[in-house]
Formats: C-alpha cells, sequence, structure tokens
C-alpha cells in the first residue's frame, strides 16, 4: 500500500468579529491508498473542517495537502463525499439521484446507467429505483447517497459523519453494510465520526483529535480481523481500543 | 365518512351556513335592500344584469392577467438577476425595500394620470401590486439551497449553468409558485382598485357605480364575481404546481417504504 494522501501542516483560522477564530491547528496525516482512517474527536475539533480541506472544497490557512504528492487548491478528481445529511434532490428519484455525479460531468447517461444500477443492489436498493427520496427511509436516503458518492469509481471516499443521523439500530446495519461494501470495492475512505465504537469497528487506523482548537492527539491501529462481525465489540481488544481513545479525547492538555 | 367526501362537503356545509344566517337574518329584521337586500334580491339583479357582465368581466381579467402575468415575468428574471449578480443586489435592495414599503395603491391615482383611462394603468397597479411577493419569493428559493449540496456541486466540477438549472432552478419552483399564489390575489386587488380609481368599465367600475346608485344587489353581485375570478386563478396556479412539481405534493400524503 503506497502513500496516498499526505495533510502537511495544515491549519484553519476562520476571521472572527472580535479575533480570529482557530478551527484547527497544523495537523499532519498520512494515509496510505485504500486504507479506512477515521477522525474521531469531540464537536468543533475542526474535524469537518479537515475533511473539506482534503477535498478541496476549502482553503488552508497554513499547510497544504498533497494527493499522489500533487498539491490539493481544487477539489480534485476519483473523490466522492458523503455528508450527514443525505442532500438528495427531492424532485429526482433514487436512480437520478445517483446518476448526478456523471451528469454533472456531462457524461451519456446510457453508459453509466448500469453501473447505477449494479449500485443500487450494491448497497441493498433493488427495486426503489424510481422511488422519490422522500419515499425512503433516513437509512436508505444515505445509502442512495453512498451510491451516488460511488457512481464514478472515486480512489478516495470522504465521509463526514455520515451516520450520525440515524438511530443507533439503523447505525449498527450502515457499519456492517459500509464494510461490507467497502470489501468488495476497495477504496481510501476518509470517515468523520463522533462515535468512539463506529471508528473503531470500521477503521484501519483511528486519528483521535483533541477539542477545539483541534489537533491530533494520537493515531491508533486498529488490529482486529476482517471482515469484522458486528460482535467484534465483545472482543477484547476492540475494547481496549474504545477505552484508549476515550481516555484520549477526554484527557487534559 | 370517507375523507375525501368530508372535505369537500363541510366547505359547503359552511358557506350554506353563512348564506342561510343572511337570509335568515333579512327575512326577520328587513333592512332595507338598499343596505342589506337578500340573497334572492342579488341572484335577481345578476341575472337580470345579464349581458352586461360580460365586457365588465372581460376588462377586470384582462387587465387582472396582463399585471399578472408582466409581474411573474419581471420577479422571475429580477430574482435571477439579483441571485447572481452581487453588484446588482447591492444597488437595487435599498430602492427595492423603499418601494416595497409605500402601500403600491397609491400610485394607482398617478398611473391614472400617466398612462390615461384605459387598461394600460389598471396593468400597472396590478403588476406594481403583484410583482415584489414574485421577485422575493423566488429569490429565496434560489438561495436556499443546502451549503451541502453546493459543495457536492462543486467537487463534481458541475458549471455554473448546470447547478443554476439542475440544482437551484427546481429548488426554487415550490417558493415561486407560493409568491405566484399571493401575487394572484393581490392582482386581482390592483386591478379592482384601479378600477375605482378611474375607469369606464370592469368590476371595480360597477362596484363604484352600484354604490352610487345605491344599487346593492349589484354591488354585492360584481364582488361575487371577483372573488369567483380571484379563486379561479388561484385555482389555475395550483393545477399548474401539482403538473409541474409531482414530487412536492407527494410528500404531503406520501406512504413510506420499510
Amino acid at each position: 500500500m503506497g502513500l496516498f494522501i499526505e495533510v502537511v501542516g495544515v491549519g484553519k483560522v476562520y476571521p472572527g468579529p472580535r479575533r480570529p477564530v482557530v478551527a484547527l491547528l497544523p495537523t499532519s496525516i498520512e494515509i496510505a491508498e485504500n486504507e479506512f482512517v477515521s477522525i474521531v474527536g469531540p464537536s468543533g475539533c475542526g474535524k469537518s473542517t479537515l475533511l473539506k480541506i482534503i477535498g478541496g472544497l476549502l482553503a488552508p490557512s497554513e499547510g497544504e495537502v498533497r494527493i499522489d504528492g500533487a498539491p490539493v487548491t481544487e477539489p480534485p478528481d476519483g473523490v466522492g463525499i458523503v455528508f450527514q445529511a443525505p442532500t438528495l434532490l427531492p424532485w429526482r428519484t433514487v436512480l437520478g439521484n445517483i446518476l448526478l455525479p456523471a451528469e454533472a460531468r456531462g457524461l451519456p447517461r446510457t453508459q453509466i446507467k448500469p453501473v447505477a444500477r449494479e449500485l443500487i443492489n450494491l448497497v441493498g436498493l433493488d427495486g426503489f429505483a424510481d422511488y422519490y427520496p422522500q419515499q425512503l427511509s433516513g437509512g436508505m436516503q444515505q445509502r442512495v447517497a453512498i451510491s451516488r458518492a460511488l457512481l464514478l469509481d472515486p480512489r478516495l471516499l470522504l465521509m463526514d459523519e455520515p451516520f450520525g443521523a440515524l438511530d443507533a439500530m439503523t447505525r449498527e446495519e450502515m457499519n456492517l453494510e459500509l464494510q461490507r461494501i467497502w470489501e468488495q470495492r476497495r477504496k481510501t475512505v476518509v470517515f468523520i465520526t463522533h462515535s468512539i465504537d463506529e471508528a473503531v469497528f470500521l477503521s484501519d487506523r483511528v486519528v483521535v483529535m483533541t477539542p477545539r482548537p483541534g489537533r491530533v492527539r494520537e493515531v491508533l491501529r486498529m488490529d482486529l480481523d476482517r471482515p469484522r462481525p458486528l460482535h467484534v465489540r465483545e472482543h477484547p481488544r476492540f475494547v481496549e481500543y474504545v477505552g484508549r481513545i476515550r481516555d484520549l479525547i477526554f484527557a487534559k492538555g | 365518512m370517507p375523507e375525501r367526501v368530508r372535505n369537500l362537503l363541510l366547505p359547503i356545509l359552511a358557506f350554506a351556513a353563512v348564506l342561510a344566517v343572511w337570509e335568515a337574518a333579512v327575512w326577520a329584521f328587513r333592512p332595507p335592500p338598499f343596505l342589506v337586500p337578500s340573497l334572492g334580491a342579488v341572484l335577481r339583479r345578476m341575472v337580470e344584469f345579464g349581458a352586461n357582465w360580460p365586457r365588465h368581466i372581460l376588462a377586470t381579467v384582462e387587465a387582472t392577467l396582463y399585471g399578472f402575468a408582466v409581474a411573474v415575468a419581471f420577479g422571475g428574471i429580477g430574482a435571477v438577476a439579483v441571485v447572481y449578480s452581487d453588484t446588482l443586489r447591492r444597488t437595487v435592495t435599498p430602492l427595492l425595500v423603499t418601494l416595497q414599503i409605500i402601500p403600491k395603491i397609491a400610485f394607482a391615482p398617478l398611473f391614472l394620470v400617466w398612462f390615461g383611462l384605459g387598461i394600460t394603468s389598471k396593468v400597472m397597479v396590478a403588476f406594481l401590486v403583484a410583482f415584489f411577493p414574485v421577485l422575493i419569493n423566488t429569490a429565496v428559493g434560489l438561495v436556499q439551497i443546502e451549503p451541502e449540496l453546493l459543495d457536492l456541486a462543486r467537487a463534481m466540477k458541475a458549471s455554473r449553468t448546470w447547478v443554476f438549472f439542475k440544482i437551484r432552478f427546481p429548488n426554487s419552483l415550490p417558493y415561486f409558485f407560493a409568491g405566484l399564489r399571493v401575487a394572484s390575489t393581490l392582482a386581482v386587488i390592483g386591478a379592482i382598485i384601479a378600477e375605482f380609481v378611474g375607469s369606464d368599465v370592469g368590476l371595480g367600475y360597477l362596484i363604484v357605480i352600484a354604490n352610487n346608485q345605491l344599487d346593492t344587489p349589484l354591488g354585492l353581485a360584481s364582488i361575487a364575481l371577483v372573488s369567483a375570478l380571484g379563486r379561479a386563478l388561484y385555482g389555475l396556479i395550483m393545477l399548474v404546481e401539482r403538473l409541474a412539481m409531482p414530487w412536492h405534493m407527494r410528500e404531503g400524503g406520501m406512504r413510506t417504504a420499510v
């Protein structure tokens, strides 16, 4: 696995009404190709800011992000994004929403449609292609958002608390689903969450951030066999990782 | 009782109740007809006026529709311009707000002086009162978009034109139609006011004439027709709205899968 993404001393300061607000202290992370990396931390620690900078949607105040050695200055090709809200277009069907990235780039519909249909099956939405988003549950809407992000077979998937708005049971189910999808379509995933449990379950490595202003406190490798079943949560090492991360987040200084 | 029947029946009963109370009050208190005529008297006058109606109805309909159409065109185009040009927005917003504060019907006498007795002054008043709700609603609809959706569009390398036609425009439709509904009723009011102020034809003109001649049944009959005109326009917009945005109506009584 080669080096894919380098986050080099990336920091972000927003101009505030009185004084500038530091959202992210200089942060450095290296992510390998096909690696699943989660970033956990309390609210307001700059996780989402970091994700947007990696995705080229936000310019850092200092430092730079390099993908394959090239500095990111605008949204790079081959990136799929999933947000906490499904952000689907209510006037489009499931299929129409999934096809959006292809349409935006002016790719021919006929060529990409089979890919979209395949993705609908992959995320377990068989038979729902012609439904409108409002007719689907929150979990199903998020499955559509994941399909949309996967449409153009991106190398990098950026996920910003994608299951944060779902109930606990749907969330566990979606964790399992995401792992299955990731096993089938190996990609580099940068996954933002404030659920320690979810981060340990899904990730190869977990980046633990400090409260505001955020910086990386520690990066831990999750040494658990894949595929991980739901009851991996009872594994002593799983329990140990969760405890370590919790301690790191709530530790002072 | 099935819901559909109930939804139809109850409003009809409400109408019938109001008319019944009116009829009963006239029967009980016997006011002079020029003060409060009976329902029957109004209906009789309505029939009696017969062939005189069309040109008055048509005049008001015409003024309303032209004013409404111009308001929709200018409001819609203006909204796009204001949303897309920062300079234009900063330049015209104070002007628009100032204009919006003025009761637009205050211009009616002035328009009469400027444009004469004909249809132009009526169209101008209808346009002026109907313009702002279209402009403001449409502008809001073009802007009220989840920021994540715009981030997504940027990540997908979508062009500005594409974002406009595929995201902003459809997103604005529910707001646009809400604006049209408000504008449609205002356009009727504008046309009627203009006819009050100065006109020789139209339902507003008839109301003034009937008042002067103490022909209250004719006045009430005209008011009923104004109301019917407003309802018809409103209903037409609802129909177009439903056809234009099938997904939007679906949100109401939709069924949820799973």
